[in-house]
C-alpha cells in the first residue's frame, strides 16, 4: 500500500544525521526565497545540481526534473508577459515578447522551482521514511502527527508507483493484432484516461483499506505508545554536528550580509 | 474467561445494493462456536463472504460499509460491537488476504513491531519477541528491507511473524496459505494446529479451496454456503458438499485429460516443436535497492502450445522471469526473443497476457458488457459479431450481468472478469501468476481451460501441486533467481 522514494546507499549524505537534516532542510528552503539576484539563485540551485550528481547520479538529477517539466515550459512561456520592464530582447510587429528583465525573472523562478524540487528530492531519496519520522519524534512532534505526515508523504509516491503497475497492466490489453492505445487517434491524452480511471478506483478503495489497517494496528487507542527503535546516531556524529554548524554559521552571515547591504 | 472464546449468535449482514449489482444477505441467521484450543477451517466460494465475516470477527466491519447487520458475536463473553477494532487488538488479530493492503510501513522490523508499539510494550520485549518470530517463518535478516520488496510468500510471513509478536488469543487468517511456497503451507498448518493446542488459542483460517495438507490434520472444517456454515461429521459426505461448490480437486480438473480433452481445438494439444514462441538468452536482472536478490538465466525457452509450470520457493524470481516475458521488465543484459527475432517492449505487452494478481489494475469501464467489448473493438468487429463473442465469453467465465459495475463484483468474478478479457485479445503467451490466489478449483479451473483453447503458450506459477498437475507440460524449478532443473510430466 506504501511506497517511498528512498532508495538505500552508501553515500555521506544517507549516513547524514535525519535530525540534522530536518533542522538543514527548512533553513536551505528559507534561502530560495531570499530576494536575491539571478546569479545568486542559479548558482545555490547549481549546488544542489552537482550535489544530486555527486551523490546519487546523473540519471537521478534527470527525476526530479522530469516531473516538474511540463511547469518549468509554463513558467518559461508565461513569466515574461507579466515581467514587461528593461530592455527589449524580443519582439515581433511592435509587440515586446521578451524583455532582459523578463529573461532574468524566468531564469530565476526556473531555478527556484527546480533546486526546491531537487532539495526535497535529495532528502527523501537520502533519507527513510522511518527515519525521517523518528527524528520528527524527536523534536517531539506528537505520534499521531508524525502518522498523518508519513502516510501524506508516502501517498503520492505510492499513487506514482501504482500509476506505473496500472499503465504496464493496460499495456497488456492489446491483442496481437490490434493498434495500441497510445497509437490510436485519439492520441496520448485519451491513451491516459483509462489508466487515470483505474488509479482513481484503486486510490479510492485504498481508503477503507488503509483505515482498516491502521485500526488493526492499534491505532486509536487511548494508552501511550512505546518505541520499539530509537535512532542511532552515526559514528561520525560530531564531524556531521560541525559540518551542520559550519553550514548553519555561513548560511547566517549570508543572510546579515544581505540584510545590511 | 469462558470456555467459548467466540460466538456468533442469529448473525445477519447485507451490504447495500448498487446499480447493475443487486445486493443479498450474505450470511442470515448464522451461528458459530469456537472454542479455545480449536483450529477451524472454514471454507467457502470466492463470493462466499469469507473476507467479510474476518472482517466482521476483527470489529472492522460493519463500519463504514452501510451494511444491514443483526445478530451478535461475543469475543470472550463480550460483545464484539461494545469496543472498536483497535481495542481489541490483544484479544483477535488477522492477516488480510492481500497483505499489500495491511502493511504501513517502510522496514520489516517496524512493521512487525507497530501493534505492541500500540499496546505499550517495553521495547526490549519487542525486539525479542520479533526475533523469535522472524527466525519462526523464515524472515530473519530482512528487517531493513521495504516490506513491498518481498515477494508474496515473503510479505505474507512477515504479517504472521507480526501476529506471533501480537500473540491475541483469537487468529483470524484470511486465504493465508495462498502464495506461500508448499514447505511454507505444510509448517504453518503444523504450527496452527500445536498453537491452538499448547496454548490454547483459537484459529480460524479461511480458505477458497480444500489442500491436500489439509487431511494430514484433524481439525474442525466447515463450508459457508448461502450465508449458513455447514459442518459434517463424515467426511466423505463433507468431500461431496466441497466438491458440489468446486472447492476440492476431483478428475473433472485434470484439464488435460478426461472431460475437457479434445472438446476444442487447442485442447489438450503436445506443444509443437517447430515453434519456440518465446526464448530467453543470457538473462541478468535485479532490483534497484533489493541487493539480495538477482534472476540469472542463461536460457529458458517456451513453445507454441506448450503448458509451463514455474516452481520454487517464495522469492525465487519466478514472477520477475515472468514479467521479462511480459515485458513489463526489462533485464539488465541479456536478450528476449518472440519467435527467433528480438523484440522490445511494445511488442512483448502485445503479445503477453499476464494475470496480474490484482484485477483491479486492468479494469477501468463503468461495466463488464463494455470491458469485453474493448478489446474487440480495437480489432475491429462489427458490433454484432462482439456482442455474440461477449456472451460467449459471460458464459464460459460464469460472469454475472454484462450490466454490472467490475468494482463492485467479488474478487473471484473479477478474476474471471480479467481471465475473460484475456480470452477475447490474441496473444502468443499467457502467463497466470498466482491466479489461483483466493480462487476455487473449480473457478481457477474455469480461467485455465478456457485460455488453453487458444492453443498458445501458457505460463502457469502456483505453489499448489494439484493446479500444477491440472494441465502442465513441463515444470521448470528456480532457486535464488536460478533455474535449477525441470521435468516433463
Amino acid at each position: 500500500m506504501i511506497d517511498t522514494l528512498y532508495r538505500d546507499a552508501p553515500s555521506a549524505l544517507h549516513r547524514y544525521d535525519s535530525r540534522l537534516k530536518l533542522f538543514l532542510l527548512p533553513l536551505l528552503l528559507i534561502i530560495f526565497f531570499l530576494p536575491l539576484g539571478t546569479a545568486a539563485v542559479c548558482a545555490y540551485t547549481l549546488t544542489f545540481i552537482l550535489l544530486t550528481m555527486a551523490v546519487l547520479g546523473f540519471r537521478e538529477v534527470l527525476m526530479p526534473l522530469k516531473a516538474i517539466f511540463p511547469l518549468l515550459i509554463l513558467i518559461t512561456i508565461l513569466t515574461p508577459f507579466f515581467h514587461r520592464a528593461g530592455e527589449p530582447l524580443l519582439e515581433t510587429g511592435g509587440i515586446v515578447l521578451l524583455t532582459d528583465e523578463g529573461a532574468a525573472e524566468t531564469l530565476v523562478y526556473i531555478a527556484r522551482f527546480s533546486g526546491i524540487s531537487l532539495l526535497f528530492f535529495l532528502f527523501f531519496r537520502t533519507t527513510a521514511m522511518e527515519n525521517i519520522l523518528l527524528g520528527l519524534s524527536w523534536y517531539r512532534l506528537p505520534y499521531n502527527m508524525t502518522l498523518v505526515i508519513s502516510i501524506a508523504l508516502r501517498y503520492i509516491p505510492h499513487l506514482a508507483g501504482l500509476y506505473g503497475q496500472i499503465k504496464a497492466a493496460h499495456a497488456l490489453r492489446c491483442g496481437i493484432n490490434d493498434e495500441l492505445p497510445c497509437r490510436r487517434k485519439r492520441g496520448r491524452i485519451g491513451g491516459l484516461f483509462p489508466i487515470l480511471v483505474s488509479l482513481v478506483i484503486q486510490s479510492v478503495k485504498t481508503i477503507p483499506t488503509l483505515t482498516m489497517a491502521l485500526e488493526l494496528k492499534g491505532i486509536g487507542r487511548s494508552n501511550p505508545r512505546s518505541r520499539c527503535r530509537r535512532l542511532e546516531s552515526p559514528a561520525n556524529i560530531r564531524m556531521q554536528l560541525f559540518f551542520t554548524l559550519v553550514l548553519l554559521v555561513l548560511m547566517l552571515s549570508a543572510l546579515v550580509v544581505f540584510l545590511t547591504n | 474467561m469462558t470456555d467459548n472464546l467466540l460466538e456468533i449468535r442469529n448473525y445477519s449482514f447485507q451490504f447495500p445494493s448498487y446499480p447493475g449489482l443487486e445486493s443479498r444477505p450474505l450470511f442470515s441467521s448464522l451461528d458459530f462456536t469456537l472454542k479455545r484450543g480449536e483450529l477451524c477451517i472454514i471454507l467457502g466460494a470466492p463470493e462466499s463472504g469469507k473476507t467479510t465475516l474476518a472482517r466482521c470477527l476483527t470489529a472492522v466491519y460493519p463500519g463504514m460499509t452501510r451494511a444491514e447487520v443483526s445478530g451478535s458475536i461475543l469475543l470472550d463473553g463480550q460483545a464484539l460491537q461494545t469496543r472498536s477494532a483497535c481495542d481489541w487488538i490483544e484479544t483477535v488479530g488477522t492477516v488480510f488476504q492481500d497483505p499489500e493492503e495491511q502493511i504501513i510501513t517502510t522496514r520489516c522490523d517496524d512493521e512487525a513491531a507497530m501493534v505492541l508499539e500500540s499496546i505499550g510494550r517495553e521495547a526490549g520485549d519487542i525486539r525479542k519477541k520479533r526475533a523469535c518470530a522472524f527466525s519462526r517463518f523464515s524472515i530473519e535478516g530482512k528487517e531493513e528491507r521495504d516490506p513491498l520488496s518481498l515477494s508474496g510468500g515473503e510479505k505474507k510471513r512477515l504479517l504472521l511473524a507480526a501476529l506471533e509478536m501480537q500473540n491475541p488469543d483469537l487468529w483470524i487468517l484470511d486465504e493465508t496459505l495462498d502464495e506461500l511456497d508448499r514447505e511454507g503451507q505444510e509448517f504453518l498448518l503444523t504450527y496452527l494446529v500445536s498453537l491452538a493446542a499448547e496454548q490454547q488459542k483459537g484459529v480460524i483460517l479461511f480458505a477458497s479451496k480444500y489442500r491436500d495438507i489439509f487431511d494430514s490434520v484433524r481439525v474442525r472444517k466447515a463450508l459457508l454456503r448461502e450465508g449458513h456454515l455447514h459442518e459434517e461429521e463424515d467426511a466423505g459426505t463433507f468431500r461431496d458438499l466441497l466438491a458440489g461448490e468446486g472447492l476440492i480437486h476431483t478428475d473433472r480438473e485434470t484439464l488435460s485429460s478426461g472431460k475437457y480433452a479434445g472438446e476444442h481445438p487447442g485442447d489438450n494439444t503436445e506443444p509443437n516443436d517447430q515453434v519456440g514462441v518465446y526464448e530467453l538468452r543470457d538473462i541478468s536482472f535485479s532490483y534497484p535497492g533489493k541487493g539480495d536478490f538477482s534472476l540469472h538465466l542463461d536460457s529458458f525457452s517456451i513453445k507454441e502450445g506448450e503448458i509451463v509450470v514455474l516452481a520454487g520457493p517464495n522469492g525465487c524470481g519466478k514472477s520477475t522471469l515472468a514479467r521479462i516475458l511480459c515485458g513489463l521488465l526489462t533485464p539488465d543484459k541479456g536478450e528476449v526473443l518472440l519467435k527467433g527475432s528480438p523484440a522490445v517492449k511494445e511488442e512483448l505487452n502485445r503479445n503477453g497476457a499476464y494475470l496480474f494478481q490484482n484485477p483491479d489494475y486492468q479494469l477501468f469501464l463503468p461495466t463488464v458488457e463494455e470491458e469485453l467489448a474493448l478489446g474487440l473493438k480495437h480489432r475491429g468487429l462489427k458490433k454484432s459479431e462482439q456482442k455474440g463473442r461477449i456472451a460467449d465469453a459471460m458464459d464460459l467465465f460464469n460472469l454475472p450481468s454484462g450490466e454490472a459495475p467490475p468494482a463492485l463484483l467479488s474478487f473471484g468474478a473479477r478474476k474471471r472478469l480479467q481471465g475473460a478479457i484475456y480470452y477475447l485479445l490474441e496473444k502468443n503467451l499467457y502467463i497466470l501468476d498466482e491466479a489461483d490466489s483466493g480462487l476455487s478449483f473449480s473457478d481457477y479451473g474455469c480461467i485455465v481451460r478456457e485460455l488453453m483453447r487458444k492453443g498458445t503458450a501458457m505460463i502457469i506459477i502456483s505453489h499448489d501441486p494439484k493446479v500444477q498437475q491440472m494441465a502442465a507440460h513441463r515444470v521448470v524449478e528456480m532457486k535464488n533467481g536460478r533455474i535449477i532443473g525441470e521435468k516433463r510430466l
